[in-house]
């Protein structure tokens, strides 16, 4: 078992081959060694979204890890496998918390999740347009008169009729 | 989603975005997804802009394409913002009546050539093109030998255009369909066209050749092909230089040869001292040919391979050609035996006996060889055996094959050259009567018909 301290300073007790779904807490614990009793903090993450990916991780914690050098299965990977089923019910959650366990997933190295939370919001992109994406979540529309003018050329183009 | 570093915002967007394995096969459904990322605000704009995999996926259906004057710039912006990425474009430009005018085929001309331009990038790559002929212009050649990336192709090409491929650097090249002008050869002819087994595979069945010239390849990269191209019709095999085999491979092979149900065509010659080229016989063990109807073998030979070929193909052939320095008689004749649909057979060795002749003379008519035989080719009259008995059998086979068959009126040598010491005048007589001779010095043929040649020119 080890134990790892979130941002709000709670401390979850692990065991460690869940923990080592994470790449990043994967070399700290090679780092601490057998040392049960040091505490891995996890600086960026808080109690609420890391008991959420102690969640996956301990569905999947018996699941093949993904080579970490070979950019080419990684994408071959990224652009086949779909969201299973019980990844899809994991990930059903509000906006905010798929925005955090994504980037937990990102802080901590966890290359399937990171992969599951990116579909879902790839998904949730797909079939709306400009507009509709800034509404969906809350983005401001930044663009000057010249790259708006650029951005109506790019649409006529691309018009069907 | 304001906290997403651009790696993040990259990762999601590349997720977004149609992938190889994709059902987006309209150009309006294609540009809709990057097109819209790059539009939301200017971090995404940023982001999307500068990943290049966003842009790496197109498809371009020319009938379901309603702006022709944008074509190009659609094209020419995921070009540039593709930036270095490994290409996955797909142009099908089989014009329907309707949709085509000069200028789209134009246009659609000038994006084939820029994808060309960018070949050191494909990955997977379909160019379909068919313009109707009115808006054809000048015949244009396009070279494809520097596709290190390429995993899939997919050419269907109409005339005037044609294609010239080496796929000698294309080390990932999985799947293949060439339909068309086509020519599969090395622009350096140092360099094999197919190098070996396993830096070329077919997908079975994924090629649509009807007629291939393969060049100074191994005999197990040929087999592969044969494999893979199930509508091959005719196949020229040229040997160049050292055969290369793979003994592992080729065993399993010999346990279940390649079997093409449609090939009716097949010719392996080399362009090479044949001393150095040893092997090319061995092909033969490895494939098993049904509808075969013309055999053109012209190297060294060993002396089973044509029977055993014969043997388990069983094929209707009407024309052989067996052009060898020394081959054994006798499996010439064992396999003539086989052989009932021949009506051409040129046999260009450097020695034919007596024995040989009288083979084929009809003394027994329910043990006749080759009884649809029409003509047959020798190289030349010196290759003829002891005089006096040979120029007696030959004599004898063409009065017997006369008497049986009215068709059977030709015998032809290939090479002119003198002939004094044989029986001329004897000869003659026969030659009269049933001989066409377009050698030199015996008589010249009253007909000067141009020899059958059942092969396309390559």
């Amino acid at each position: 078992m080890v134990i790892i301290r979130t941002a709000d300073k709670e401390k979850f007790t692990v065991d460690r081959d869940v923990a080592e779904c994470s790449v990043l807490l994967k070399n700290l614990l090679e780092d601490v060694g057998e040392n049960e009793e040091e505490e891995i903090p996890v600086q960026n993450i808080n109690s609420s979204v890391f008991r959420k990916v102690l969640e996956w991780c301990e569905h999947h914690k018996n699941d093949p890890r993904p080579a970490s050098d070979d950019s080419a299965a990684e994408e071959s990977r990224r652009r086949t496998t779909d969201i299973s089923e019980w990844d899809q019910k994991f990930i059903a959650v509000d906006q905010e918390m798929l925005f955090e366990i994504i980037l937990a997933a990102n802080y901590l190295d966890i290359k399937p999740l990171l992969d599951v939370g990116c579909k879902t919001v790839a998904n949730m992109i797909k079939g709306k347009t400009p507009e509709e994406i800034r509404k969906l979540f809350n983005i401001t529309n930044d663009f000057t008169p010249e790259e708006e003018a650029q951005i109506r050329r790019e649409n006529e183009w691309a018009e069907d009729r | 989603m304001s906290k997403f570093p651009p790696e993040i915002l990259s990762h999601i967007f590349s997720e977004a975005v149609p992938g190889e394995d994709s059902d987006c096969h309209f150009l309006q459904e294609c540009i809709k997804i990057p097109l819209r990322i790059s539009q939301v605000c200017r971090v995404w704009r940023d982001v999307a802009v500068s990943d290049g995999r966003l842009w790496s996926y197109l498809f371009i259906n020319v009938n379901t394409l309603r702006l022709y004057k944008h074509a190009k710039v659609l094209f020419d912006i995921w070009l540039e913002r593709s930036n270095g990425a490994a290409l996955d474009y797909s142009l099908d430009f089989m014009f329907q009546k309707h949709h085509a005018n000069q200028g789209i085929v134009e246009v659609a001309m000038d994006m084939i050539k820029t994808l060309v331009a960018q070949q050191h990038r494909w990955r997977s790559i379909e160019i379909l093109w068919s313009p109707p002929r009115e808006y054809v212009g000048n015949a244009l050649e396009l070279y494809l030998t520097n596709m290190p990336k390429l995993t899939s192709l997919d050419l269907e090409i109409a005339q005037p255009m044609c294609f010239s491929i080496d796929f000698s650097k294309s080390l990932q090249l999985r799947v293949v369909r060439l339909s068309g002008d086509i020519e599969l050869e090395s622009c350096d002819e140092t360099l094999p066209l197919l190098r070996s087994p396993s830096t070329l595979t077919f997908q079975r069945g994924s090629l649509t050749f009807k007629r291939a010239c393969l060049r100074n390849g191994a005999i197990c990269s040929y087999l592969n092909f044969m494999e893979a191209a199930p509508f091959l019709e005719e196949l020229h095999i040229i040997f160049d230089g050292y055969v290369e085999l793979s003994y592992p491979v080729l065993r399993s092979k010999h346990e279940n040869p390649v079997l093409v149900p449609g090939l009716r065509r097949l010719s392996i010659t080399h362009n090479y001292n044949p001393i150095f080229i040893r092997h090319q016989h061995l092909f033969l063990d490895y494939v098993t040919l049904p509808s075969l109807d013309a055999l053109q073998f012209s190297s060294e030979f060993r002396d089973d391979a044509l029977v055993n070929f014969v043997k388990r193909s069983l094929p209707p052939l009407t024309y052989l050609a067996i052009d060898c320095v020394d081959v054994r008689e006798d499996a010439v004749i064992e396999s003539l035996r086989l052989l009932p649909t021949l009506t051409e057979f040129r046999y260009l060795c450097q020695f034919v006996s007596a024995r040989f002749l009288r083979e084929l003379t009809v003394a027994d008519h329910t043990n006749l060889i080759c009884p649809a035989l029409e003509t047959l080719y020798l190289r030349r009259i010196k290759t003829l055996g002891y005089e006096p008995l040979c120029t007696g059998a030959l004599i004898s086979m063409l009065e017997s094959r006369a008497q049986i068959s009215e068709s059977f009126q030709t015998i032809k040598f290939i090479e002119g050259e003198s002939h004094n010491e044989y029986d001329v005048s004897a000869l003659r007589d026969a030659f009269e009567r049933h001989l066409l001779i377009r050698a030199d010095g015996i008589s010249v043929s009253p007909s000067a018909e141009t020899p059958r040649y059942p092969f396309a020119n390559i």
